[in-house]
């Protein structure tokens, strides 16, 4: 009797273990559809809404492969991700959020090159054309844009009117929208009226760097050396003469407040915000939700401040990778290939995003999500594109960077020993990358 | 024959122990295993990674942040223990006796124990908000001046042990009511018969009768602000690296970042081992001296 009850309670806690461990295996099911009807690929990305549309605009208009979305939250995706790919979860495409974790993926062999695949295709993809740099690493394309990175000067008319100073593009036109002028203008809006913010750029690390990635410095090298930060000083500096001047949005106060850079240009009073392609969409929505006062067509985009001639702006495209361990890697590729094309860019840009690889439908839609003509010519130029700072250091210095730049920007730090502390990080950070 | 009933029992024990056995093994004993194991490699998490020996232990001990992420996590730790204990007690003492709304009370105090870390963080975000929070329009109502708490280096790290205080003693008050319930009546009328006023009975009947369980919260409290991890993230900054300047980021939240952030397992795993033999050591001091003053035979 004893030793019936034992077996029987042994058998329910394996029983009970068999189950907490049983969703391992659903790898194998799902091969089956390689056989069995349609490809079903298995494909991760977040809740952004476009890209539940461009998942089901791929299912309606495929009947040989159909895509598996996983929409995960926006918040914690990269963690997320990272935790799926080491345990080899059953994911054949994803796409990548934080764009500098493709050299950890990639060190780990979790990437399968594309080469191939596009070579196969017969032509060239024009998606990666336009940011090969972004997408290539030790001479293989890993990755297929499908989002352009850029980023603009947007603006709001009714605030540079109040000022009675003239619109950021007027400047663009004359040749001068240089980062001394956006200074000088984001100080003479707040001058004319002090409810009136002049600028705003966001608390993210990489938003300092933007002089520094349009004169090409790379921050730290690829290869591990520390490139020219000078340009990264000077943009610190302006912003803490700005802060102080209050014709900056205080970057500790929207940090500790979670403002988000949307809810500081949407209240009004914002006069500009320097920030990516993506932001036409939130206006789009913003004003579909009625989340601001001012007219759709109140607002403004134009290039971002620029030292340099020919114009550069700055930004990484946002792209898919296909996982090396895929079983079903070319329905993967056909997936991620038709999101990059012009059925994929059209639909992307019904949401106001600027596609990796514009068509002429795309343009349509795209101008369709944009308050006038001169922000359509602004917002779809060809133009010169760099990025500082893509490395596998990349988010180590983003992150020492932003910590240095609160103790300068609180007064703690003088600019020479910002310099200082912030080569002694970044030589830290090559020291401590192996 | 009493032999074989001995198995027996052993045998239906044993069985018993087998789940909770497993599940401590897999989800306890294995994952501390493996950090003290990927502690001696350069895992970034996937299949390709090495041995580095000591070398993590060595990058964490020569670099001033990790130094400073630990002075930080000690004075959380520190002030956070004698506040919440302080208050635990003496708002125990306040309300062990019934008197008429002392549930109320004690639910009052308990409450803010039972929500959840988050959104204890995310409204205190509001109250404390450096322009048009509640506190510093307060203050400004009453004509005092105002703060940055949040937003400046030298503040924010004494506002959220502040909040964690306040939601976290009412968890000790209940335990220490528990124990004070427990002291027998006799031994106070014992000692106001040979003449003890109310202090001496609070240090020579209430603290030794008391001490197993204030050694247990204070156990707890302890290794709680070790690892405290929710505020420092929701209220200063989240993955854009704590804040201000670093003021807040203690060890938990740096081995966050080395690991989910940084994708560096392998010194995140030295970091935790590192905060795993402070812990025990301090518990191991604990208990060593608890033979001092905890007594076990008080009724």
């Amino acid at each position: 009797m004893n030793l019936k009850k034992l077996l029987f309670i042994s058998s329910i806690s394996f029983l009970t273990m068999g189950l907490l461990f049983a969703n391992g295996s659903s790898e194998e099911s799902d091969s089956k559809d390689m056989n069995e009807g349609p490809v079903t690929i298995s494909y991760y990305t977040w809740d952004d809404g476009c890209h539940q549309a461009l998942i089901d605009e791929f299912n309606k208009t495929h009947t040989d492969i159909q895509v598996d979305g996983h929409i995960l939250a926006s918040a914690d995706y990269e963690t997320k991700l990272t935790t799926l790919l080491s345990g080899r979860a059953d994911i054949d495409a994803f796409m990548e959020k934080r764009q500098s974790d493709v050299f950890s993926q990639y060190e780990n062999g979790y990437l399968e090159p594309l080469d191939s695949y596009i070579e196969a295709t017969g032509s060239k993809n024009q998606a990666v054309e336009n940011f090969k740099s972004a997408v290539t690493i030790d001479d293989g394309i890993y990755q297929l844009p499908w989002r352009g990175g850029a980023y603009f000067t947007y603006f709001n008319k009714n605030v540079f009117e109040k000022a009675g100073i003239p619109t950021p593009d007027t400047y663009v036109e004359n040749g001068e929208w240089t980062w001394e002028k956006f200074e000088e203008v984001s100080k003479a809006i707040h001058a004319a009226d002090s409810s009136l913010i002049g600028s705003s750029i966001y608390m993210w690390g990489s938003q300092a760097f933007f002089k520094a990635g349009q004169e090409g410095d790379s921050i730290v090298t690829a290869d591990g050396k520390i490139d020219n930060i000078e340009n990264v000083v000077d943009i610190l500096e302006m912003r803490k003469r700005l802060e102080d001047e209050g014709a900056m949005w205080n970057l500790i106060d929207m940090k500790v407040t979670k403002t988000h850079y949307s809810k500081q240009f949407y209240d009004g009073n914002l006069g500009m915000l320097l920030i990516g392609e993506w932001f036409p969409g939130q206006m789009v929505t913003g004003a579909a939700d009625g989340l601001y006062d001012f007219d759709f067509e109140d607002w403004g985009i134009t290039r971002l401040p620029c030292d340099r001639e020919p114009y550069y702006t700055v930004g990484l495209p946002t792209s898919n990778c296909i996982t090396s361990y895929s079983k079903k890697k070319q329905a993967a590729f056909e997936f991620i290939n038709w999101m990059s094309g012009p059925e994929g860019s059209a639909i992307a840009a019904k949401y106001g995003v600027l596609p990796a690889a514009s068509s002429e439908a795309a343009k349509q839609e795209i101008a369709k999500n944009l308050p006038d003509e001169k922000s359509v010519e602004y917002f779809l130029e060809n133009r010169n594109n760099n990025t500082a700072n893509f490395s596998p250091y990349a988010t180590r210095v983003e992150t020492e960077f932003a910590k240095l730049q609160e103790d300068y920007l609180l007064g703690n730090l003088t600019t020479d020993e910002f310099r200082t502390e912030f080569i002694d990080s970044l030589e830290e950070i090559i020291r401590t990358t192996y | 024959m009493k032999r074989s009933y001995s198995l027996k029992n052993t045998g239906t024990v044993m069985s018993f122990l087998l789940p909770s056995f497993i599940g401590f093994s897999i989800f306890v004993f294995a994952p501390m295993i493996m950090a003290v194991v990927l502690s001696f490699t350069n895992y970034s998490g996937g299949p390709k990674f090495r041995f580095v020996g000591f070398k993590n232990y060595v990058m964490a001990f020569s670099n001033p942040d990790f130094l400073s992420y630990l002075f930080v996590t000690f004075k959380f730790m520190l002030i956070s223990v004698i506040f919440q204990i302080g208050l635990g007690l003496f708002f125990a003492i306040l309300l062990s006796k019934q008197f008429r709304g002392c549930s109320t009370f004690r639910s009052i105090f308990y409450i803010p124990n039972i929500l959840s870390s988050v959104a204890v963080g995310l409204a205190f975000m509001f109250i404390f908000e450096p322009s048009s929070g509640l506190i510093n329009e307060f203050l400004a109502f009453i004509g005092l001046p105002t703060s940055k708490w949040l937003a400046s280096e030298k503040s924010a790290l004494n506002v959220i042990i502040t909040i964690a205080i306040w939601q976290n003693f009412g968890y000790y008050m209940v335990l220490f009511i528990g124990g004070l319930q427990n002291i027998s009546t006799t031994l106070y009328e014992a000692a106001e018969m040979d003449g003890a006023n109310k202090f001496k009975q609070f240090i020579h009947v209430t603290i030794p009768g008391l001490s197993p369980i204030l050694f247990y919260g204070i156990t707890i409290a302890i290794i709680r602000g070790f690892q405290v991890f929710d505020y420092i993230y929701i209220m200063t900054g989240g993955q854009q690296g704590g804040g201000p300047a670093g003021s807040t980021n203690v060890l938990a939240f740096d081995i966050y970042l080395n690991a989910f952030t940084y994708f560096r397992f392998g010194y995140a795993s030295a970091e935790s081992v590192v905060l795993m033999l402070i812990i025990l050591f301090v518990t191991y001091i604990q208990n060593r001296g608890q033979k001092r003053w905890v007594s076990y035979d008080v009724v």
